[in-house]
């Protein structure tokens, strides 16, 4: 089974789907831009107060408000719309038909739904940076840029496993849909500043339970410089065991589910 | 093709006491029971059999259809389904079936038809030409081909029907899991659907195993009827056979001037109203029973049917097979 092909095909009717609603995609639009404005805007007014942030200068956090974009961007592609619809078709057991398909099931699930729209967000945050690194006449050499693309992946790949252990709990409680929306909400909190300005207790649970750090901060550390290889290969490391806790919950669930249906 | 024996499947349930209270206590310590929906059947169906799951609501019918689907596990006993342990989902079995439920939809709401089409082409990995001229097979075979380009909101009941059975068979599955096939449709949409799972059934000597509470669909499709009650199986084999167990009467509708005759000495009466009497009378009987009562001067009219395939099953749901007519 080709999944690139079975990934194309998503994609592509997901695509068409959206088409069907042309004015809702400009409104989605503007209210991302607005987001992205309003966040500028509020490091601005921050650092016209003060001139460091722990060690991060102004530009520092407006790339790190780029970067937040992009992420932000790539796990509303997939990984948010596929995985919140899990709860919903736990409940009125159009799961079954997931588990029908000659498609490897947690794939399926978490791939299922595609906003290509939020590709604007990755597009956004990327002009942005670029902006801010031309404007400054900042420069990053290839092994930033390789390494800012491995955490960013990394980061990509926790988040999504985490989102899916999350989601797979709706296979033993009857409703998690509030669960996944924090989430969301806590990387809209969380992921615009370093995770290493927050207190110990939040900076942990920003790490390693909502892994924003990891997916935010590592990258944009990457990017600027700053970035040791120990940080590397614990974020691999963190990536692999999320991957495979992610697996082992979710077919302890597949296994629950397919007891609990009638 | 499907081989059963001593199939169980026992479920734990949550369950609490009426009200607030016991809904706070079953937070912190809630209470399971053991509910056997499954009791150990054993059937056995071979290729290219049509055969109808019957039983009253909660019998275990879906049950046993999900195990053979793969979507449950089997608490107990062993099952082989084309050669393969269901609930394994081997992606080679997966390709070799397909199981649709009358009311669940698989066609993306907002796009055309086709474009649901293309994309289980995809998922089923079909290779592209003989994808295309199966499906114009199926498309000429459902008489669709004007509704495909249509978004799936704008079509009937009835036409996205036909197009859900288009979609689960676009893999050309060899067991058809159908599971109330024609619930919601109309007298005409039932029957096209019967008749294109007969074709399809002929064609390609497909196993099909059909639940449905509307008996036209077993009588038009089905030979055989597999009867579970309670998570027993109380009937297996043919339908005519079922029906000489339960039934050894005819059915007798006269319709006449006026009640003066003693209908008691042909048969049970089962209602006399308005000039209509119902009767009940042997089969074995009925060409004794028949000719005298229309030889009665005041006989207008009279209508002998066997009894309906639906009174049949009611009485196996409630008596079993040792019913005795009154």
């Amino acid at each position: 089974m080709d999944l690139i092909k079975v990934l194309k095909s998503i994609v592509g009717i997901n695509l068409l789907n959206e088409l069907q609603y042309k004015g809702d995609f400009f409104i989605q639009f503007i209210s991302v831009l607005l987001d992205f404005v309003l966040a500028i805007l509020t490091v601005d007014i921050m650092f016209s107060q003060i001139s460091a942030l722990n060690q991060w200068n102004k530009v520092d956090i407006l790339v790190l408000v780029g970067m937040y974009r992009i992420f932000v961007g790539i796990i509303n592609v997939f990984t948010i719309p596929s995985l919140s619809a899990l709860p919903g078709s736990v409940i009125s057991g159009d799961f079954d038909y997931v588990l029908l398909t000659p498609v490897d099931s947690q794939f399926f699930t978490s791939m299922k739904e595609v906003r290509a729209w939020k590709l604007s967000d990755v597009i956004l945050g990327l002009i942005f940076i670029i902006y801010i690194y031309a404007t400054n006449e900042l420069s990053f050499s290839l092994s930033n840029l390789i390494g800012a693309l491995l955490m960013l992946i990394c980061g990509g790949i926790i988040v999504a496993c985490f989102y899916s252990i999350i989601a797979s709990l709706s296979f033993w409680f009857n409703d998690v849909s509030n669960l996944l929306i924090i989430i969301p909400q806590c990387f809209e909190w969380a992921g615009k500043w370093p995770v290493t300005i927050f207190p110990g207790f939040l900076r942990i649970l920003f790490t390693f339970l909502i892994p924003v750090g990891v997916a935010i901060t590592l990258p944009t550390q990457a990017l600027l410089n700053s970035i040791n290889s120990s940080d590397v290969a614990l974020t691999v490391g963190f990536c692999l065991l999320l991957i495979l806790l992610s697996r082992i919950i979710w077919k302890m669930g597949v296994k629950r589910y397919s007891g609990a249906s009638s | 093709m499907i081989e059963a024996q001593r199939l169980k499947r026992v479920y734990k349930v949550a369950v609490r006491d009426k009200g607030i209270k016991a809904a706070f206590k079953s937070l912190f310590q809630a209470k399971y029971t053991s509910v056997e929906a499954v009791k150990g059947i054993g059937f056995s169906i071979a290729r290219g059999e049509i055969v109808a799951l019957l039983g009253p609501n909660g019998a275990g019918k879906t049950t046993t259809l999900k195990m053979l689907a793969g979507l449950v596990h089997p608490s107990e006993g062993e099952l082989a389904v084309n050669g393969f342990k269901p609930f394994k989902r081997d992606r080679s079995f997966l390709k070799s079936i397909s199981l649709l439920m009358g009311n669940r939809k698989r066609l993306n709401w907002n796009l055309p038809v086709v474009d649901s089409f293309e994309l289980y082409k995809e998922l089923y990995d079909i290779p592209e030409q003989e994808y295309q001229s199966f499906l114009d097979e199926l498309i000429e075979l459902m008489d669709v081909a004007e509704i495909i380009q249509r978004p799936v909101r704008n079509l009937s009941l009835g036409q996205r029907m036909k197009c859900e059975i288009i979609l689960s068979l676009l893999h050309k599955p060899q067991v058809l899991f159908l599971d109330e096939p024609t619930i919601g449709l109309d007298n005409i949409a039932q029957k096209n659907i019967r008749n294109f799972i007969k074709e399809y059934n002929k064609r390609y000597n497909a196993t099909v195993i059909i639940t449905s509470h509307n008996m036209d669909d077993i009588e038009s499709l089905c030979k055989r009827v597999l009867i579970i009650n309670r998570g027993e199986l109380v009937y297996d084999g043919d339908m005519k056979r079922l029906t000489d167990l339960v039934s050894n009467e005819k059915r007798i509708v006269i319709t006449c001037k006026d009640n003066p005759i003693n209908m008691e000495q042909y048969g049970t009466v089962q209602s006399m109203e308005d000039g209509r009497i119902e009767l009940l009378i042997e089969r074995d009987r009925a060409v004794e029973i028949i000719p005298a009562i229309m030889t009665n001067p005041w006989v207008q009219d009279i209508d002998i049917t066997n009894i309906p395939l639906t009174e049949i099953i009611e009485r196996v749901y409630t008596y079993g097979l040792s019913y005795e007519p009154k």
